[in-house]
């Protein structure tokens, strides 16, 4: 153990007991590459994985939206973001690739905003109902073969709230 | 020869279901067949009061308690029997602003969903590996958080006192 007496810090090197038990040698690779077949082969539900996230944003979004005495805005941008960075991981865990995308944009726009206002109700319902819809028809190839056309469009929602918010901000 | 993987007592905390599931079995997959998991940090500390695991997989968004908050008591409260343990947290998060504060929650490493079992395997790998010592200062107790040495850096150094790192351990982000 050192001690720096100067700035009151100790410097600790904990017995590495981990190493101890596993010896070395690391694992085989195949051992490593059998275990994500795991993860590609998961069987799941994940609209039942999804909707507690899908819950919490409905939530927040609701009580924005009454605004009712001290509600805190900072407070509810938080849990929506916090869903989405959620439904982020789950969807990508799970091989959602269309949910991740449109959880990410969720995630992007969500993260550092502190204004709800119609604009920004408007792209986050719009994300929220998206990823509903997706959800709820995993094996809906119509509404899947949809999909890239709908990240477009909220991916030009943001860009024309942007474009708005940069324009009132010279203004 | 390869890891005794057997020998290793994990306890995983994750409040979704699934994730938990599928994390248990990647690390049955590697060979730990000893692995508690729970879906709360609550009951997940009394097991750790019990069992002294030697490796916690924390989620970062669990309610009443996150995975930040139940770092921090597994790092300084009195009662703690391993202050030590390595704890790998698992989030969606990967800003650097989310990273510094899980580091300055006393984590060893972070693996930021999703994520393969590769990217896990390595994470514990380097836990193996390369241990961290760990530093107790006024503001703060766990692993080193001066993380990346430059090899190649042929500058002054910063401070006076400052003893070369050994390890390169570079903080690791997917």
């Amino acid at each position: 153990m050192k001690n720096d007496k100067s700035k009151n810090v100790q410097f600790i090197r904990p017995i590495n007991k981990i190493k101890s038990k596993v010896g070395k040698g690391g694992l085989p690779p195949e051992v490593v590459d059998n275990a994500q077949k795991i993860v590609d082969e998961y069987v799941k539900d994940f609209p039942t994985i999804a909707e507690s996230d899908l819950k919490k944003i409905s939530n927040a979004l609701k009580s924005l939206e009454d605004d009712k005495d001290g509600i805190d805005h900072d407070k509810a941008i938080y849990i929506i973001h916090g869903a989405a960075v959620d439904l982020k991981s789950n969807s990508g865990m799970f091989n959602k690739k269309l949910i991740e995308k449109l959880a990410i944009n969720l995630a992007n726009f969500t993260e550092g905003l502190t204004t709800f206002d119609a604009d920004t109700k408007e792209i986050i319902l719009a994300h929220y109902n998206g990823i509903r819809v997706l959800t709820a028809n995993l094996d809906n190839e119509a509404i899947i073969s949809q999909g890239d056309v709908m990240l477009q469009e909220l991916a030009s929602l943001v860009r024309r709230y942007y474009k708005k918010t940069q324009v009132n901000n010279n203004i | 020869m390869s890891y005794k993987m057997e020998q290793l007592k994990v306890l995983v905390v994750e409040d979704n279901w699934h994730m938990r599931a599928l994390t248990r079995s990647l690390l049955n997959a590697f060979g730990i067949k000893n692995v508690d998991a729970h879906g709360d940090a609550e009951s997940a500390y009394s097991d750790f009061l019990k069992e002294r695991h030697d490796l916690i997989i924390i989620d970062w968004m669990m309610e009443p308690i996150d995975g930040i908050e139940l770092t921090r008591m597994i790092r300084t409260r009195h009662d703690s029997p391993d202050k030590f343990v390595p704890i790998i947290l698992m989030t969606g998060y990967s800003e650097k602003m989310r990273v510094m504060q899980a580091r300055d929650a006393g984590i060893t490493e972070f693996l930021v969903k999703p994520f393969t079992s590769r990217t896990l395997y390595t994470r514990i790998e380097h836990i193996i590996e390369k241990p961290r010592q760990f530093v107790k200062s006024k503001d703060y107790f766990g692993p080193d958080r001066r993380r990346i040495v430059l090899p190649d850096y042929d500058g002054e150094e910063k401070r006076d006192d400052d003893e070369p790192e050994k390890e390169i351990n570079p903080f690791y982000i997917n």
